[in-house]
């Protein structure tokens, strides 16, 4: 009898240790530890017609813009920002006139473990505009910091969304 | 650095200078030594390490069976890009002075007490394709290694003047500097070698010395 009891918990302890060391395994594999790179922007032209920018660029960048997917619903989505400065300018051409719209953001980093390194997070500046434009109105700037690891999503990344209404 | 390093030399040296004169009474001469390993370590390189160390090594007899152990040395350890986005630069001079028991069979144990400055330089990166890199400093700061060590092992003598030793250490230091909890740990202490623990470091090291006698080894003579 005392070995059927050894026995069962033994068996008990084994399954609880496997079980364990798999939900452990599976929440770091999930660490979303963020960009290695460039973060992005996703800008959203609001015209209120079917005009879309034909060319978009920035004058702070040292290389052109990386090629992006096709706008969908007028966003701009994949557009890099400028880590070595609190603020990015784009310039897009919209039926043949050039605009400018600047974001501004505060950039925080902080050692998290040894898989993630040094992570990054964009905020909200602590004063000042949060985006300016040539033409039209901001809409909304939305930040998207990754503090804490919350995203679980390895599609999910610290970025910025920013509206504008022409 | 280079400065610690020089005055350590010195003074191994003037401790080569005092073994002379204690030789003439004891009949032990003095060993200087070198490891041969430490350049080994330069081409091994755990964490995509690259290593830079020398040190030498005095042994100066004293009562009995046992010697006065003197080490001296300076390492340096450049990670590449490591923990994802971090890359460091360690480096120090250090110190040890213990004692050693040298058993006839060639088999010696002893200890050392080792202190050591230890210089610590981190950044991490983000890629920049388009605007730059976006680069900074994580931290740089000095701090000061006190630490022990147990070892033991065994030498050969190869000719009248060298001697060949194998020997393994067990070293345990306390780091004291000011360490932020939100920062890496050191991955290298000089003196310690690649090391496991911050504020206290644990490193593991095996030496491959070569020691020179600074008088030869007595050969028997017969009498008629």
């Amino acid at each position: 009898m005392p070995n059927a009891f050894f026995c069962s918990f033994m068996r008990l302890t084994a399954l609880l240790t496997i079980v364990g060391s798999l939900i452990v395994l599976a929440l770091t594999g999930c660490e979303n530890c963020g960009p290695t790179a460039e973060p992005l922007l996703n800008l959203s032209i609001n015209t209120g017609t079917q005009a879309r920018p034909d060319t978009i660029f920035s004058p702070d960048s040292r290389n052109p813009l990386p090629a992006r997917p096709s706008p969908t619903y007028g966003i701009q989505s994949g557009l890099p920002v400028n880590l070595t400065a609190d603020s990015t300018r784009y310039v897009y051409r919209l039926a043949g006139r050039y605009d400018t719209v600047t974001v501004f953001y505060q950039r925080k980093t902080a050692y998290r473990n040894r898989k993630c390194g040094y992570v990054l997070d964009l905020y909200e500046p602590e004063r000042g505009p949060k985006a300016r434009t040539s033409r039209g109105k901001v809409e909304s700037v939305s930040y998207l910091p990754n503090r804490n690891a919350n995203f679980l999503s390895s599609s999910e990344n610290t970025s910025i969304y920013l509206s504008i209404r022409l | 650095m280079r400065h610690p390093l020089t005055f350590a030399l010195v003074w191994l040296i003037t401790l080569t200078a005092f073994g002379q004169t204690k030789r003439q009474s004891v009949q032990r001469p003095v060993l200087i030594g070198v490891d041969i390993a430490k350049p080994v370590l330069s081409l091994i390189s755990p964490y995509r390490t690259a290593f830079r160390l020398g040190e030498v090594t005095v042994k100066v007899p004293i009562a009995g069976n046992r010697y006065l152990s003197v080490v001296a040395g300076y390492g340096q350890a450049r990670s590449d890009t490591i923990y994802r986005n971090i890359r460091m630069k360690l480096s120090g001079p250090y110190l040890k002075i213990g004692t050693e028991r040298l058993m006839s069979s060639g088999l010696l144990v002893g200890w050392h007490g080792m202190t050591a400055l230890t210089q610590e330089t981190a950044t991490y990166s983000y890629r920049g394709p388009t605007f730059g890199d976006y680069v900074v400093t994580a931290f740089d700061r000095q701090r000061v290694v006190v630490g022990m060590e147990g070892f033991f092992g065994y030498q050969q003598t190869l000719s009248d003047r060298l001697i060949f030793r194998v020997s393994g250490r067990a070293t345990v230091a306390g780091l004291f500097g000011t360490r932020s909890k939100n920062e890496p740990a050191v991955l290298f202490v000089p003196g310690v070698g690649v090391a496991l623990g911050d504020p206290v470091a644990v490193g593991f090291g095996l030496g491959l010395h070569v020691f020179y006698r600074t008088n030869p080894r007595p050969v028997a003579v017969s009498q008629p």
